[in-house]
């Protein structure tokens, strides 16, 4: 993960001597942004990959409103291999801060949706005819999918990011990490002769992802 | 910025994207390409040790022969059979009794529609000692003739407490009893579901009851997942039937949809469905088998699907 942090913070400012050739004099503008999202890591025993892709609709105002100095709107597809869920829609506010090369922005926003299931797993521990033991891990779901008819199918949280940008009137290139702030379910089973026995806890995450993005203006 | 900037950046980000998505996936198309022992060594890390049979009476040398040859490679421990009127005395397969299989006994639909179904079930008691779990009906809101009888699932689940109480009453201890599994397209067999836990599923002692779903789609797994991992945590799962009707497709499912299906459903088992569907009587059904032309056995060899040659070793 922190070597990817690192590909892409370069990446930005690497291009950003050679493409940024245009001076954005007015601060204001709006651009739509297709990008790639790539999410690593462990809840406790239990590894995950997701990769998806994003596309964005993001605004940024003339000069800073209530000390903010744009917005956007978007949409994510995790697991690109299966269509049936991770499916994410997202909201979020930012800040944008000059820094020699690039502007640094941080924001943070809400996420809503049907999220892959590449956070589920199960792993067995014990298998024999009396005693079965094993673990499960998922993410907890808060929120209705309209239309779907089942209960809390759909997962919201909220996360905070921070990215380099460079961009134009015309272009728009961003790159950086993303922490969304997750609720899991960590859950042990014991059977013995089919006496059953749970222990379930929940634990609040941080889940870092990194992405990169790239867009034009509207 | 210029054009030419920004298309070198997106054709980075492409191949970029790309490579990860190959490094990284748990699946990636690398992993296919393997060698024989490393599918072999895949199939028997995600198999789990329980499939399917008919007991109708037929082709009883021939599940000798597989049942022993899978029981002895150590890729079976227990089957699933239903029980209706042609088994109502005790199973026609002996050797499920002697190979010391597991059995999971489904109580047939028809026999849920009886006006005394706790008589029914003492008589399915004593006839099948050897049987500890029964699976309450088999798919009943959508497996019935529309010409009847059907079973609504507000009526099944009048009639599953019945059962419920009358074995807690009566036989306490004796029996496991799943509930039936739903199944359908889309979230329809969650919903269900759902329905159930509203009309007092969870009313029902996790101690004494298992949750159980028929699911050949990892995409229909989704649906179940969100009410297990909600509604009933605290209540085991087993899949009573999943399979693919492909034997070309049988080793590359449960290489990928069991591991899925592991790691959304913790199932405790899974089903394969199933032994054998018949040589073609039933149509498409036919590509679930794991073997075919059992009839002839043992005058003549049967067809092994890839995947249980896999299972019983046989490359």
């Amino acid at each position: 993960m922190k070597k990817i942090c690192a590909l892409l913070s370069g990446l930005i400012l690497t291009f950003s001597t050679n493409v940024y050739a245009q001076e954005n004099n007015d601060g204001s503008g709006t651009y739509i942004k297709l990008g790639f999202v790539h999410s690593e890591g462990s809840i406790e025993w239990a590894e995950y990959v997701i990769n998806g892709l994003s596309v964005e609709v993001e605004t940024y105002f003339k000069s800073n409103r209530l000390g903010l100095s744009g917005w956007s709107i978007g949409y994510r597809k995790d697991n690109l291999e299966h269509s049936e869920s991770g499916h994410l829609l997202n909201v979020d506010t930012f800040r944008t801060k000059s820094i020699r090369v690039a502007d640094i922005k941080f924001g943070g926003g809400i996420e809503w949706g049907m999220p892959s299931d590449g956070f589920s797993h199960t792993r067995f521990n014990i298998q024999t005819d009396s005693d079965l033991s094993y673990d499960h891990v998922f993410l907890n779901k808060n929120s209705n999918i309209p239309g779907n008819g089942l209960k809390n199918d759909g997962a919201l949280y909220p996360f905070a990011k921070i990215s380099l940008v460079r961009r134009s009137k015309a272009f728009i290139l961003e790159a950086g990490t993303r922490v969304n702030i997750m609720k899991f379910g960590i859950d042990e089973y014991n059977v013995s002769n089919d006496k059953l026995t749970v222990t379930s806890r929940d634990r609040r995450m941080a889940v870092p992802t990194v992405f990169v993005s790239v867009g034009f203006g509207l | 910025m210029t054009r030419k900037s920004v298309l070198a950046l997106i054709s980075m980000a492409i191949v970029a994207s790309v490579g990860c998505g190959k490094a990284l996936s748990v699946l990636a198309p690398s992993d296919h390409s393997n060698s024989s022992n490393d599918v072999v060594a895949s199939v028997r890390n995600n198999w789990s040790r329980y499939l399917v049979i008919h007991d109708t009476g037929e082709v009883k040398e021939g599940y000798r022969d597989i049942l022993t040859r899978l029981v002895q490679a150590g890729s079976l421990k227990g089957v699933r059979v239903g029980i209706d009127q042609t088994n109502i005395n005790g199973l026609t397969n002996g050797v499920i009794n002697t190979l010391g299989l597991d059995a999971l006994g489904v109580i047939d639909n028809l026999f849920l529609f009886e006006p005394n179904i706790e008589d029914r079930i003492d008589q399915i008691f004593r006839n099948h000692p050897t049987i500890r779990y029964f699976q309450v009906g088999n798919e009943i809101t959508t497996i019935l003739p529309k010409s009847g009888p059907t079973m609504t699932i507000e009526e099944y689940m009048k009639v599953f407490k019945r059962v419920y109480d009358h074995v807690q009453r009566n036989h306490p201890n004796r029996a496991m009893l799943l509930v039936q599994p739903a199944i359908g397209s889309g979230t329809s067999g969650a919903r269900e579901i759902d329905r159930m836990i509203e009309l007092g599923l969870k009313e029902m002692s996790p101690d004494k009851i298992i949750i159980s779903f028929n699911c050949y789609t990892v995409s229909a797994s989704n649906g179940y997942r969100d009410v297990l991992d909600g509604s009933l945590r605290d209540y085991r799962v087993w899949v009573t039937e999943t399979g693919v009707a492909d034997y070309n497709e049988h080793i590359s499912f449960v290489v990928n949809d069991y591991a899925r299906l592991a790691n959304n459903l913790r199932p405790e088992r899974i089903y394969w469905y199933a032994l054998f569907v018949g040589d073609g009587e039933y149509g498409w059904e036919t590509g679930f088998g794991l073997v075919r032309n059992l009839k002839d056995f043992p005058r003549l060899d049967y067809w092994r699907s890839p995947l249980v040659k896999v299972l019983i070793g046989e490359n």
